[in-house]
C-alpha cells in the first residue's frame, strides 16, 4: 500500500461522512444510529478487529487441532488392538 | 413443451453414446437450450403425469421458479465452458444430471417430484466429489452421500406423514408451527441447505471435489434448498435466528481455514444466511431480496470457485500457507477473481450489492435491528475473508517462486462470462429486479446505501491491513460440527461394527465345534461311553474295545426290544 492509496480512501471516508450528513433514510425506515455521525465507518473497523481478533482466538483455543487429528485417532484405536 | 430439466438428464445420459470431440460442447448446449425453454415458459404453465394414483406435477411455472431455473441453467452453461477441456465423460454426464435435479427442483410442482430431483441431486453431485480420485476425496464423498440420504429421509417421513394428514401431495405453504410433517420436511431441506448445525459435509466436501466439479456444487444445492425455503417456509420466524447464526458462523471460520476452497465454502454457509434470514422474514422485499441474492450469489461464488480452481489446476496447491505471490503471473485470474470478490463483499457496481441491500434493508424495515446489524458484521467479513484474506495470501502476500502452468483457455473465458454478468447485474438492476417474484420498490443506488458501503467497506479494510498476520492460516484442522460424527467413528467401528462381527465369528466358532463334536461321537459312540463307564482309578472294562466281544450282547437286547414293540402291536390290533 503506497501513501497516495491511504490518501485516497481517507478522502473517501471524508466524502461519505459528509455525504452522510446530506442524504436522509426515508422516514419511518430510521435508526437509532443515524444521529452517530460515522457509525458506519466505526462500526466497520470495530467489527473487522473484533471479528479478526474473536475468530482467531476462537481457533486458538478451541478449535484448532492437528492436521491429521482424526486419522491418527482411528489409527489410535485400532492400534490398541493389535 | 418440453420440460427443461427432462432434457438436461436425458442428454446426461445420452452423453457417452456420442462422439468424444462433441461432447464437451454438448455440455455448453445443452443447458442453453434449456435457458431458452425457461425463457419462452409461460407463466402458470404445467406438465402433469400420472403415477400410482396421483398425479405427479413435473413442471409448474410461476415468476419464483423462473428466477432459479434461469440461474440454474445459466450456471450450467458457464460450468461447461470452465469445464471445456475435460476430457471425461463422467464428469460431463454427472454435471448435466446435477443440473437438471436443480431445475426440476425448481420447476416441481408437488412433493414427490421434489424429493426425487432432490435425490437425484444428491447422487450425481457425489460423483463430482469422487471424480477427483484421492483417499480424501473418496471418504468425503462416503460421508457427503450419507448425509444426504439421511437428509433425504427426514423429507420422505415428512412428506408421508403430510399425505396422510392431507391427502394432497401439492406444493403448499406451510403454516409456521403445527404438525410434526413440516418439521421433519425442513430438516431436510435445512440439512441440503448446510444450515447449522447440519451444514459440516459442505465445508468437508466441496474442497476435496474436482476443480470443475466444485463450480456446479457451489451453485446447485444450496440454492435449490433456498428455493425450496422460500416455496414451503417463507414467514417461519425461526429461519431469521438460524440464518443469522449461520451468517456469522460461516464467516468465523472463513477467516480461520487454510484451504482456499473451504473459505469460500464457508463462505457459501455464510452468504446463504442472508438467505435464510430473508426468507425467515418473509415480507415480499424479504423473499424478493432472497431470490435476488440466491442469483447473484450463484453468479459470484462460482466465479470465485473458478478462481480458486484455476490455482489447484495451475500450481497442485490450494492452501494459503503454500500459496502466496502468483498475481506477476495470473494477472488475468487475479483480476476476474477480484470481480467476484467485489461482488460478494457488496461494493457497489457489483452484483453483490444490488442484492445484499435489499436483505439488509427489508431486516431494517421489518425493524429487526439486532438482525441488521449482525448481518453487516457477516458482510464485513465477507469482505474479510473472501475479498482480502484469501486474494492477499494467494496472489500477493509472500513471494514463494511458484511457477503455475497456463491454465487451459476456456477456464478463464468462463470466468469473463461470470464476471461480466456481476458487472452487467451490479450497473443495471432492473435487468434483475423485473424478474423477481413481487414488484419491487427498492432504489440500492442511494445515498444513505452508497455512504454505508463506503465506510464499512474502507474501515474494515484497515482493519484487516492492520491484523493481517492474524488471518495467515497454518496448517492445521478446524473442529466442526462433524466432530460428532467423526470423533466417535473410530470407537464405533471398535465397540460396534469389530465388536459384534468378533461376537459373531466366536459363535460360529463354537456352533460348528459342538456339530462337529456331535457327529464325531454318533458316528462312534463306544470310546465315549467307555470313557463314560470309566471310574478312575478303579477302571472297570479296560482293554481295547473289541466289537465281536460286543455283538452277542447287543444282538440280544436289540431282539428284546423288537419283541417287545411285536407284542405291544398284537395287543393294540386284537
Amino acid at each position: 500500500m503506497k501513501r497516495w492509496h491511504w490518501i485516497t480512501l481517507a478522502i473517501l471516508v471524508a466524502a461519505s461522512v459528509v455525504a452522510g450528513f446530506l442524504g436522509h433514510y426515508e422516514p419511518g425506515h430510521g435508526h437509532w444510529w443515524d444521529a452517530i455521525p460515522a457509525f458506519y465507518a466505526i462500526y466497520g473497523l470495530a467489527g473487522s478487529a473484533a471479528l479478526i481478533y474473536l475468530s482467531w482466538l476462537l481457533g486458538k483455543k478451541v478449535l484448532q487441532r492437528g492436521e491429521d487429528y482424526y486419522e491418527a485417532l482411528e489409527d489410535r484405536t485400532t492400534g490398541e488392538e493389535e | 413443451m418440453i420440460s427443461p430439466s427432462i432434457l438436461m438428464i436425458l442428454g446426461g445420459l445420452a452423453l457417452p453414446l456420442l462422439p468424444r470431440r462433441f461432447r464437451s460442447a454438448v455440455a455448453i448446449a445443452l443447458p442453453l437450450a434449456a435457458l431458452w425453454i425457461v425463457f419462452n415458459l409461460a407463466d402458470g404453465a404445467t406438465i402433469e403425469a400420472p403415477f400410482m394414483g396421483y398425479v405427479l406435477v413435473l413442471l409448474k411455472v410461476d415468476r419464483l421458479s423462473m428466477v432459479f431455473g434461469a440461474i440454474f441453467a445459466i450456471i450450467a452453461a458457464a460450468g461447461g465452458v470452465y469445464a471445456y477441456h475435460l476430457k471425461e465423460t463422467g464428469q460431463q454426464s454427472a454435471a448435466l444430471i446435477y443440473g437438471g435435479g436443480a431445475l426440476g427442483v425448481a420447476f416441481a410442482g408437488d412433493f414427490f417430484t421434489l424429493l426425487f430431483f432432490t435425490e437425484l441431486m444428491a447422487l450425481s453431485s457425489t460423483y463430482l466429489v469422487w471424480a477427483r480420485r484421492t483417499p480424501e476425496a473418496e471418504k468425503a464423498g462416503f460421508r457427503y452421500i450419507l448425509m444426504h440420504l439421511a437428509g433425504g429421509s427426514l423429507m420422505m417421513a415428512g412428506i408421508l406423514l403430510h399425505l396422510a394428514e392431507t391427502g394432497s401431495i401439492a406444493l403448499q405453504h406451510f403454516a409456521p408451527g403445527g404438525s410434526l410433517a413440516p418439521w421433519l420436511i425442513l430438516a431436510g431441506v435445512a440439512l441440503n441447505g448446510a444450515i447449522p448445525p447440519l451444514h459440516p459435509w459442505l465445508p468437508d466436501s466441496y474442497p476435496k471435489a474436482t476443480v470443475t466439479g466444485a463450480i456446479f456444487l457451489c451453485a446447485f444445492t444450496t440454492k435449490s434448498s433456498v428455493y425450496i425455503l422460500i416455496r414451503l417456509f417463507a414467514g417461519w420466524e425461526i429461519l431469521i435466528y438460524f440464518g443469522v447464526m449461520m451468517a456469522v458462523y460461516g464467516a468465523v471460520y472463513a477467516l480461520l481455514v487454510d484451504d482456499i476452497r473451504k473459505i469460500l465454502a464457508y463462505s457459501i454457509i455464510s452468504q446463504i444466511g442472508y438467505m435464510v434470514t430473508a426468507v425467515g422474514i418473509g415480507t415480499s422485499m424479504a423473499i424478493n431480496g432472497a431470490t435476488a441474492h440466491a442469483f447473484s450469489h450463484i453468479l459470484y461464488k462460482a466465479l470465485l470457485f473458478m478462481g480458486a480452481g484455476v490455482v489447484l489446476h495451475t500450481t497442485g496447491r490450494s492452501k494459503l500457507s503454500e500459496l502466496g505471490g502468483l498475481a506477476g503471473r495470473q494477472r488475468l485470474t487475479f483480476c476476474l477473481y477480484m470481480v467476484g470478490a467485489f461482488s460478494i463483499s457488496g461494493l457497489p457496481l457489483f452484483n453483490g450489492f444490488i442484492s445484499k441491500s435489499m436483505v439488509v434493508s427489508a431486516a431494517g424495515e421489518a425493524h429487526l435491528t439486532g438482525v441488521l446489524l449482525l448481518l453487516l458484521l457477516a458482510s464485513i467479513g465477507s469482505w474479510l475473508h473472501t475479498g482480502l484474506r484469501l486474494p492477499y495470501f494467494t496472489w500477493l502476500g509472500d513471494e514463494r517462486g511458484l511457477q503455475p502452468k497456463d491454465p487451459p483457455r476456456n477456464m478463464l473465458v468462463g470466468m469473463g462470462i461470470l464476471a461480466l454478468l456481476c458487472v452487467l447485474f451490479g450497473v443495471a438492476p432492473s435487468l434483475l429486479y423485473r424478474h423477481l417474484p413481487h414488484e419491487v420498490h427498492f432504489h440500492p443506488y442511494t445515498v444513505p446505501h452508497l455512504v454505508e458501503t463506503t465506510q464499512i467497506l474502507i474501515l474494515a479494510f484497515v482493519g484487516f491491513w492492520l491484523m493481517r498476520d492474524k488471518l495467515a492460516g497454518g496448517r492445521r484442522l478446524l473442529l466442526d460440527t462433524d466432530w460428532f460424527y467423526r470423533r466417535p467413528a473410530p470407537f464405533l467401528r471398535k465397540y460396534v461394527v469389530e465388536a459384534t462381527a468378533h461376537a459373531f465369528r466366536k459363535s460360529e466358532t463354537l456352533a460348528v465345534g459342538f456339530v462337529h463334536a456331535l457327529t464325531r461321537t454318533a458316528k462312534n459312540p463306544v470310546p465315549v461311553i467307555q470313557r463314560m463307564a470309566t471310574v478312575p482309578g478303579k477302571g472297570i472294562t479296560g482293554g481295547e474295545f473289541d466289537p465281536d466281544q460286543a455283538r452277542p450282547t447287543v444282538q440280544f437286547i436289540v431282539g428284546l426290544i423288537l419283541l417287545t414293540f411285536v407284542v405291544i402291536a398284537l395287543l393294540i390290533l386284537l
